[in-house]
């Protein structure tokens, strides 16, 4: 049928104007162009996907890609928590009430059930989603103006879900619109799994590179113990050799045999004292240290291993002495373990001090944390130690002097052994120091 | 469309407000920069202008994010406007029909007076 021929009810259609014509075509153009650019929105979405980006800058561009696509100024995006299941966080929202939204986070949870089971549809406007959705969070969606949901899902699994206000301008209903934010909460849901998994990769390869770099230190803290131990052992042995060889051979006269009978004695007394400072380091890193509660009296305690220490440190040509305090203080704590840690100390102190420093020993009540501590303070006047070693010298087969060619012998397990036998009696042990100013170290001790 | 959204931003008195001249492509990337650039201004309480004259490519993640921000600046009593768009910026604003909604000038210079009106 042609413009010329009628209709067959002999009415006479209007003809259309040129204008009218206009119009319609101006109409037809702009939706064309509308449904152009709803797909060139899921183009730039996927591009936007394939660029690396954590899970926030991921949220935040996939909510302002939909705002846009959607021409709304209100929305917002929720996501699963990842370390409570079944568990939705307000992760991002613009032009809304962030406080309404966080209240509405309750029920998703069953929402995400019902859309895994296929009872209610992936993307729903909140009219559809009553009775999937409780009263309470429907009211708030409601409130804060978005009633267009949409879930992000991965594997069967729901990620997230995202609330769309309606658009500023009316552009007329159209089927396709929901189809295209489908497919944009799908392709949101599959970047948001993957940034998860990658951020769990980079997590697990993190934890590896730490586990290598712990494991290649303790390898060279093996070496270097095994040379220690080579060092620090055979010394006294060539020592406790070479004076046993002259005695059995009677190459030393009588004046001579005394002496190298003492030198024996002492070398094997610096052995056993080695040897048990292993055994109890090995003991506390198994935790095999058994420790006896009672309550000590730590001015006695201190006052009594201050005078039967001190002939051994004088006669390194060092000092030492007991402040005692005022008032008495008792820890309760384990009175072998508790001298068996200051040995360590004053040992330490004594070997890492010149000729003629002064090492103090002191005790007094502190309160911290909350609790009453019973401390005990082993002081010298040495060249101290610089910061970034202070702790590290509680490590095992740490020295203050770390290298190779270091001049104070020595296993460099003391300290460690001491913290760990100090830990097992509920105590603490830290070092305060600065160079050239000595340094102080503190045994807290729960008090009796 | 791959070029990096650049801004360059100025300081007008009077009217008191930022002015950000931008450069580029208005994507995902660039708005996110875009809503970061602004956040410190919005919080000292100053209006905006966004002169798009060299914005060469707009995504839906573009238009969204100047739709989250007019509506954030219109909530703290604040305004931003949009100045000289370019064709591209012009013709996915009126595509929305969003040109009522988001406030778009001529140019630089009328923004600022209808700041100062």
């Amino acid at each position: 049928m042609n413009d010329r021929t009628p209709p067959p009810d002999g009415t006479e259609r209007a003809r259309p104007t040129l204008s009218s014509l206009g119009a319609s075509l101006d109409d037809q153009l702009r939706r064309t162009a509308l449904q152009e650019r709803r797909v060139v929105t899921l183009s730039e979405l996927g591009r936007e996907l394939t660029r690396p980006m954590d899970e926030d800058a991921l949220v935040s561009v996939g909510l302002t890609t939909l705002m846009g696509f959607a021409g709304t100024p209100h929305a917002a995006l929720w996501t699963a928590d990842e370390r409570e299941p079944g568990v939705f966080r307000l992760s991002t929202a613009h032009g809304v009430s962030t406080s309404e939204l966080g209240a509405a986070c309750g029920g998703l949870a069953r929402l995400a059930g019902m859309v895994v089971a296929g009872t209610t549809p992936a993307v729903a406007t909140t009219d559809e989603l009553e009775g999937s959705l409780d009263d309470l969070t429907l009211a708030h969606l409601r409130r804060c103006g978005l009633d267009l949901v949409g879930t992000l899902m991965s594997a069967e699994e729901v990620l997230g879900f995202i609330g769309l206000g309606q658009p500023l301008a009316r552009r007329g209903d159209d089927p396709f619109d929901r189809l295209v934010f489908d497919a944009a909460c799908g392709m949101l849901g599959v970047g948001l799994a993957n940034a998860r998994l990658i951020a769990r990769l980079h997590g697990r390869s993190q934890e590896l590179a730490n586990a290598n770099h712990e494991l290649a230190q303790l390898d060279a803290m093996k070496s270097e113990f095994l040379q220690t131990v080579n060092h620090e052992l055979r010394t006294p042995l060539a020592v406790i050799i070479g004076a046993s060889s002259c005695l059995r051979d009677g190459a030393v006269d009588a004046e001579g045999h005394a002496r190298f009978v003492e030198m024996i004695h002492t070398q094997a007394a610096q052995l056993n004292q080695m040897i048990q400072t292993m055994l109890d380091f090995s003991a506390a890193t198994s935790l095999q240290i058994e420790t006896n509660r009672e309550p000590v009296h730590l001015g006695h305690l201190l006052d009594v291993y201050q005078r039967s220490r001190a002939p051994r440190v004088e006669r390194g040509g060092r000092h030492i002495a007991h402040v005692a305090s005022p008032e008495p203080v008792v820890a309760l704590a384990d009175p072998r373990r508790i001298a068996e840690v200051l040995e360590r100390l004053v040992d330490n102190a004594t070997r890492f001090t010149p000729v003629g420093s002064r090492v103090v020993l002191g005790e007094s009540f502190e309160v911290h944390e909350g609790g009453r501590w019973a401390v005990v303070e082993v002081t010298d006047d040495g060249p101290g130690i610089p910061a970034e070693r202070l702790e590290r010298i509680f490590r095992p087969f740490e020295q203050v002097d770390g290298s190779s060619t270091r001049t104070i012998g020595g296993l460099g397990l003391g300290l460690a052994a001491a913290r760990s036998l100090t830990e097992a009696m509920g105590g603490t042990l830290e070092a305060r120091s600065e160079p050239g100013q000595g340094s102080r170290f503190r045994m807290m001790l729960p008090a009796a | 469309m791959s070029d990096q959204l650049t801004i360059e931003s100025a300081m007008s008195e009077a009217p008191r407000a930022v002015v950000f001249r931008l450069t580029g492509s208005l994507d995902g990337r660039g708005g996110q920069q875009l809503m970061s650039a602004c956040a410190p201004h919005k919080q000292a309480g100053l209006s905006m202008i966004l002169n798009c004259e060299r914005v060469n490519f707009i995504s839906s993640s573009g238009i969204g994010v100047m739709l989250a921000l007019s509506e954030d600046f219109r909530d703290r009593g604040l305004r931003l406007r949009i100045a000289s768009p370019s064709a591209e910026v012009r013709m996915a604003i009126g595509l929305l029909n969003l040109d009522e909604f988001l406030s778009l000038d001529e140019s630089e210079q009328m923004s600022m007076e209808r700041l100062a009106a």
